[in-house]
C-alpha cells in the first residue's frame, strides 16, 4: 500500500470525522447533547489530529490540538457548554473543515488565527477554572495578542526538527557547545526511544539549554546505580532484565546483586522482585540516558543515581545469597498444609464477548450496572472486565426498554442458522409435495412460523436508516457553496429499519442520487425564478417500509429529465438506434445507461466518474431496484426499493436433468417457453434465442453443471433470460420449480453448510481479499465441491495456492474439481 | 530421582506453575535434575526461580542439576548471577 | 533475532491502522489488527493466536486503551505481554493511568516506523 493510499484512508475518516463532530454539534446547539456526544466530536477531532500528525499536515495538526484541548475540557466537566462556547466550537469546526479541504487539495488554507486565539484563550481560562461565558470582547482582544506571542512555540507543536540546523543556528562557545552536544545526545536518545518527540519538540529553545545543566563535571569517572523494582513492576510486562541488559548496552557493569530477600522455594511468590542491584556506568553516558531506561516503568522502579569518583575495576559481582537453614523436608502432610498447591483460578476469566452479552441477566440492567463497578472487597474475578466493557459501552441510540447487548457474530450465526432453517422448511415441503402428501394444516403453521422466526432474527439486527440520511444535509450543505444553487431539505421516515448490512452500504448510492439531484436536477435561483419557482429548491428524502422492502426516495422539485437531450445524447453515443422509438419512461431510463452523462461539462460534483449506471449497479448488488419518475418542469423522484436484509434473497430453483440449481431473482429478467421460430442455429454448436430482436445465445446448464439427462432442445425446455453485465443471455431449464430462498454467506467466516456442492459460483469477490485469504477461500471451495463439480470466477480472477491441484481449468473462469 | 523439563518460556507465568512442583521434588538426599536446554527466553521470576531453588536444595540437603540453555546463562549474567549458578557446563 | 514477531495493532483509525501495517509489515513483523478494544479482546480470543506485542491506542470508541489494558491483565494469558501505548497524548496524567491498567510503555504520535521498532524489540526479547 502506497503513502498515498494510505492517505487517501485518512481523507475519508477525516470527511467521517467531520460528518460526525457536526452531527455532535447540532445535538449542542439544540440542548441535547449529553457526555457522550461530547465525547463524540472530542474522539473525531483527535482522530483527525492523530492523522495530520502522521502525514505532517502541521497547520491541520496545530489547529486540532487546539479544538481538542477544549473540547477536553468539555468532556471533563471543567467547562459547561453553553451558547458562547458552542458558537465558539461551531467556528472552529467550519475552520477544521476548511483545514480538511486544504490538505486534500481542495482549497486555500484557511485563517485560523481568530478562532485558534480564542480556542487557547477558552483553554487558558478553563485550565485556571475561569468560566467563560462573562468573557468581555477585550478578552478576546488579549486572548490574540497572547496567541500571536506565543505562536512560534505553538506552531511547533508536535514537529519533528532537525536538530543539526538548531544548533548551528546559535552561537555558542565551546563549554556551552558541549552541553549544548550533551543536550542534543540526549534529545536524539529520546528521540530513538520514541519517547515524547512532541515534548521535546515544542519545548522552548532556552529549556534546551537547560536540558545542559547536567552534571558533567571534571572530576566525574561513572556513575553508581542502584536499582530495585516494587512488587507491581513485574505486573505489567514489564521485564527488569531488559532493563538491566540496557544498562550493559550503555556500557555498565553489575557490581553488586543483594539476593538477601529472596525466600525459600516453599515462600516464594514469583510475582515479585527480590533482588536488587548496583551497577557501575561509564561517564561517557548522561545521567538522562541512564533515567530514560527507567522511564516508563516510573514509580515501580527505586533508582539512585549517584556520581562515583572512580571506576571500580572488573572484580567479580557480588552477590549476597539468602541463607535458608538447614532443615529436613517436611513430611507429606506438612507439604499439604504449608504450600497450598497453586489453586487453579476460582473463575475463568471470559473472553470479553462473553462477558459483553451476560450482563446479569436476572437483575434489571440499571440496578445491574450500579451493582459491577463497585467491587467487593475481594475482587471478584474478572471484574475489571465487567466494567471496563460496561461502563464504556456505548448508548443505545433511541431505545427506552431494556436492551441486552449481543456480539455482532452470534447474532450473524443465529441469521445463519434461520436461512438454513427456512431452506430445510422449504425443501422438506417441496419433497413432500413430490410425495404426494397433502399439505397438511401443520405444514403450513410451520411455514408461517418460520417466516415468524425469519422476520424477527432479522429486526434484531435491523438499524435505523436514520445513520445515513444523517449525513445527507452536510452533503447538501457543501452542494449548495459549490453550486451556487439554494435548496431545502426535508426528510422523513429516518427511523425505519433495515438490515445493517443494507444500511452499510447505501451511503455511496445516496450520496451520488443527492449530488445528482442537486446538481442536475436543481435550477439556478436564477433560473428557478424566471421560471416562476421560489428561488430555493426542494428536496426531500423519505424511507418507508412497504411489504418486505423499503422504499427511498429522492425528489426535488427542479426541471426534471430533459428527454430531448437525454435522447440525442443517446444516439450520439450509439447506446440506442437513431431510429428507436422510445416511450418517455424508456428515455428516462437510458441515464442509467452505461458510460451515459448529459452535463454539459463535468462538473466536479456528480461527474466523478462515477456515473447513474454504478448507481444502478450498486442497488442491483444490494437486491434492490432503482426508478425514476421524471416531471419535466416539476422535478423528479428516484425510488431505491430494497430488501430489508441481504441475508435472504428470493432465487429462482431449476432442474437440469438430475440437478437442481437455483439462479438469484434479481438476475431473471424473464423466463419463457420458447417457439421453434424464435429459435436459430449458429455455427455448429450455439444457439440463439430471438428475444424481440435481440439476439441472445443459449446456455444449455448442463453443459456449466454437468448435469446427466439434460434436455438439448431448447424448445423442449424452458428458457430463463439473465442479466450478466448488461449482456442477455438465455439459459436452458428443463424446467421451472418454484422459487425458493438463497442466503448470503460469510465467506471468511464459518460455513454452516454440510452438503457439498456441484457449483460454486464466486465472481469477483476474491480480488477484495489478500493472496493468502485467496488461496484460503479457493482450498475452502474445492473442499465443499462433490468429486467433478464445478467453480465459477471472475474474468480477473484466477485459481492459486495448494487447491490448484485439486481444480482443473476447463473453460474460461471454470474450474472443474478432480475426480478423487 | 526427579528429572524436571523447563518450558521454553521461563515467565511469570510458567515460574508460578513449577514453584510448588520444585518444592515437593526438594527432599532430602533425593536428586533433581532440571533440564533446562528448551529454555528460550527467561525473565527474572525465571531466574528468581532457579536461585531458590538452588539455596532451597542446601538448605534440604537435596542435590539439584541444573542443564541451562544458552538464554538461560546469558539472562544470569545480565543480572550479574552468572557466578553463582553452579549449573553444568552447557553441552 | 530472526524471529518474526506478531504485533496485534489496536487503532480506531483506519489510516493509522494502514500506516501501522506498511511501517511493521516491511520491519519483518505479523501484524494482526483490530479498530477497537472489544474488537481486539473479541479477535483475541476467536483466533487463539498468541501475540508476542500489542500496541493500542487510548482514544477509541466502545473500549478504550486503559480499558483494553486492564481487561487484558485480567487474563492469565496476557498478563505477561508486554503493551504498548500508541497515543498523541503525552501528559503525565494519562501516562500513570496506563501504567496502573498495566502497560508496559508509552510512544508519542504520530510515531517513527524506526523507533516504534526499536522499542518494540526493546520490550519484546
Amino acid at each position: 500500500m502506497t503513502n498515498e493510499e494510505i492517505q487517501g484512508i485518512f481523507f475519508l475518516e477525516c470527511e467521517e470525522a467531520l460528518a460526525l463532530a457536526e452531527e455532535g454539534l447540532m445535538a449542542c446547539q439544540s440542548g441535547t447533547a449529553d457526555g457522550e456526544t461530547v465525547n463524540s466530536i472530542f474522539r473525531a477531532v483527535h482522530s483527525i489530529k492523530g492523522g495530520a500528525g502522521a502525514f505532517s499536515f502541521t497547520l491541520l495538526q496545530a489547529f486540532t490540538h487546539k479544538f481538542e484541548t477544549v473540547l477536553s475540557y468539555v468532556r471533563d466537566g471543567d467547562l459547561a457548554l453553553g451558547d458562547r462556547l458552542t458558537g465558539l466550537m461551531l467556528r472552529a469546526f467550519d475552520v477544521l473543515s476548511d483545514h480538511v479541504a486544504s490538505v486534500r487539495g481542495e482549497g486555500p488554507s484557511p485563517d485560523d488565527e481568530a478562532v485558534s486565539a480564542e480556542l487557547e484563550e477558552v483553554a487558558e481560562r478553563a485550565a485556571a477554572g475561569l468560566p467563560i461565558e462573562e468573557m468581555t470582547s477585550d478578552d478576546v482582544g488579549a486572548a490574540s495578542v497572547t496567541a500571536a506571542a506565543d505562536e512560534a512555540s505553538a506552531d511547533d507543536f508536535g514537529l519533528d526538527f532537525d536538530l543539526d540546523d538548531l544548533m548551528g543556528e546559535l552561537s555558542l562557545d565551546a563549554g556551552e557547545a558541549a552541553a549544548m552536544e550533551a543536550a542534543a545526545a540526549e534529545v536524539e536518545r529520546r528521540l530513538e526511544d520514541g519517547e515524547a518527540v512532541v515534548a521535546v519538540a515544542s519545548a522552548p529553545v532556552t529549556d534546551v539549554t537547560d536540558m545542559s545543566s547536567l552534571p558533567i563535571s571534571a572530576s566525574l569517572h561513572g556513575w553508581h546505580v542502584a536499582l530495585s523494582f516494587a512488587d507491581g513492576a513485574l505486573a505489567n510486562g514489564n521485564e527488569p532484565l531488559l532493563m538491566l541488559r540496557e544498562l550493559g548496552e550503555l556500557g555498565g557493569s553489575c557490581l553488586s546483586v543483594d539476593a538477601s530477600a529472596l525466600p525459600s522455594l516453599d515462600q516464594l511468590t514469583v510475582e515479585k522482585s527480590w533482588l536488587s542491584w548496583e551497577f557501575a556506568l561509564p561517564a561517557s553516558v548522561t545521567r538522562a540516558e541512564i533515567e530514560d531506561v527507567f522511564d516508563f516503568i516510573g514509580d515501580d522502579c527505586t533508582l539512585k543515581i549517584e556520581e562515583m569518583e572512580a571506576l571500580p575495576g572488573s572484580g567479580p559481582v557480588s552477590v549476597t545469597l539468602p541463607a535458608y537453614p538447614p532443615v529436613a523436608a517436611p513430611a507429606p502432610a506438612a507439604v499439604m498444609a504449608s504450600v497450598p498447591a497453586p489453586a487453579p483460578a476460582p473463575v475463568i476469566v471470559q473472553p470479553a464477548a462473553e462477558v459483553k452479552s451476560a450482563p446479569v441477566p436476572v437483575a434489571p440492567l440499571k440496578e445491574a450496572a450500579e451493582q459491577i463497578p463497585v467491587p467487593a472487597s475481594a475482587p471478584p474475578p474478572s471484574s475489571a472486565t465487567v466494567p471496563a466493557t460496561a461502563s464504556s459501552a456505548p448508548r443505545p441510540v433511541s431505545s427506552v426498554g431494556q436492551t441486552v447487548r449481543v456480539d455482532l457474530a452470534k447474532l450473524d450465526r443465529l441469521i445463519d442458522t434461520v436461512g438454513e432453517l427456512v431452506i430445510a422448511q422449504a425443501m422438506m415441503a417441496q419433497r413432500l409435495g413430490h410425495n404426494g402428501a397433502a399439505v397438511t394444516d401443520e405444514m403450513g403453521m410451520l411455514d408461517q412460523l418460520t417466516r415468524e422466526i425469519q422476520e424477527s432474527a432479522m429486526s434484531i439486527r435491523a438499524q435505523p436508516i436514520g445513520s445515513v440520511f444523517s449525513r445527507v444535509p452536510r452533503i447538501v450543505r457543501e452542494l449548495e457553496s459549490s453550486t451556487g444553487k439554494k435548496v431545502q431539505l426535508t426528510m422523513s421516515g429516518e427511523s425505519t429499519e433495515l438490515d445493517k448490512t443494507v444500511v452499510e452500504r447505501l451511503g455511496e448510492p445516496l450520496t451520488h442520487l443527492i449530488r445528482n439531484a442537486v446538481d442536475h436536477g436543481i435550477e439556478t435561483p436564477e433560473q428557478r425564478i424566471a421560471s416562476g419557482k421560489p428561488a430555493e429548491g426542494q428536496l426531500h428524502l423519505s424511507a418507508e417500509q412497504r411489504g418486505g422492502r423499503i422504499l427511498i426516495s429522492i425528489t426535488d422539485d427542479g426541471a426534471g429529465i430533459n428527454r430531448e437531450v437525454v435522447l440525442r445524447k443517446a444516439r450520439e453515443r450509439g447506446l440506442i438506434a437513431p431510429d428507436a422509438q422510445l416511450t418517455n419512461e424508456e428515455i428516462d431510463n437510458l441515464i442509467f445507461a452505461a458510460g451515459f452523462s448529459t452535463a454539459q461539462q463535468v462538473s466536479n460534483i456528480s461527474g466523478r466518474g462515477v456515473g447513474m449506471d454504478v448507481v444502478r449497479q450498486n442497488v442491483k448488488d444490494l437486491g434492490g431496484r432503482i426508478s425514476i419518475e421524471s416531471r419535466p418542469g416539476e422535478g423528479c423522484t428516484f425510488t431505491l426499493a430494497l430488501p430489508l436484509t441481504l441475508a435472504i434473497a428470493d432465487g429462482m430453483i431449476v432442474t437440469v436433468g438430475d440437478q437442481t440449481v437455483v439462479i438469484p431473482l434479481t438476475h431473471v429478467l424473464e423466463s419463457l417457453r420458447p417457439e421453434e421460430k424464435d429459435i436459430d442455429g449458429i455455427g455448429q454448436d450455439l444457439m440463439v434465442l430471438n428475444n424481440r430482436g435481440r439476439f441472445l445465445p443459449i446456455v444449455p446448464l448442463s453443459n456449466a453443471t454437468g448435469a446427466r439427462g439434460a434436455l438439448t432442445n431448447p424448445g423442449e425446455g424452458v428458457l430463463i433470460v439473465v442479466d450478466t453485465e448488461g449482456h442477455g443471455q438465455a439459459v436452458l431449464k428443463d424446467e421451472v420449480r418454484s422459487l425458493v430462498r438463497v442466503r448470503r454467506l460469510n465467506l471468511l467466516g464459518v460455513w454452516p453448510i454440510k452438503r457439498q456442492f456441484d457449483v460454486v459460483f464466486c465472481r469477483n469477490v476474491m480480488i477484495y481479499f489478500d493472496q493468502p485469504t485467496r488461496e484460503k477461500l479457493v482450498a475452502r471451495f474445492a473442499d465443499h465441491l462433490a468429486p467433478g463439480g464445478h467453480l465459477y470466477i471472475g474474468h480477473s480472477e484466477r485459481v492459486s495456492g495448494p487447491a490448484q491441484q485439486r481444480l482443473e481449468l476447463v473453460g474460461n473462469t471454470i474450474y472443474r474439481k478432480v475426480e478423487a | 530421582m526427579t528429572m524436571i523439563t523447563l518450558p521454553a518460556i521461563m515467565d511469570r507465568t510458567s515460574a508460578d506453575a513449577l514453584v510448588s512442583h520444585l518444592d515437593r521434588s526438594m527432599a532430602p538426599g533425593v536428586s533433581v535434575i532440571l533440564e533446562g536446554s528448551d529454555v528460550a527466553r527467561i525473565g527474572l521470576s525465571g531466574l528468581q526461580l532457579m536461585l531458590s531453588a538452588q539455596q532451597t536444595a542446601q538448605a534440604r540437603s537435596a542435590m539439584l542439576e541444573v542443564h541451562p540453555s544458552p538464554a538461560m546463562i546469558s539472562a544470569a549474567r545480565v543480572a550479574g548471577l552468572a557466578e553463582i549458578f553452579r549449573w553444568a557446563q552447557s553441552a | 533475532m530472526a524471529e518474526e514477531l506478531h504485533v496485534l495493532t489496536v487503532d480506531d483509525s483506519a489510516s493509522m491502522r494502514a500506516l501501522l501495517r506498511v511501517a511493521l509489515g516491511s520491519r519483518g513483523y505479523r501484524v494482526s489488527q483490530a479498530e477497537d478494544g472489544v474488537a481486539a479482546l473479541e479477535w483475541l480470543a476467536d483466533s487463539g493466536d498468541d501475540v508476542d506485542v500489542i500496541v493500542t491506542d487510548i482514544n477509541m470508541p466502545r473500549l478504550d486503551g486503559f480499558g483494553l489494558i486492564e481487561a487484558l491483565r485480567d487474563q492469565v494469558r496476557f498478563r505477561d505481554c508486554p503493551i504498548l501505548v500508541l497515543s498523541t497524548e503525552s501528559s503525565d496524567e494519562k501516562k500513570a493511568r496506563a501504567r496502573s491498567a498495566g502497560a508496559t510503555g508509552w510512544i508519542v504520535k504520530p510515531f517513527d516506523a524506526d523507533r516504534l521498532d526499536s522499542a518494540l524489540r526493546r520490550i519484546t526479547h
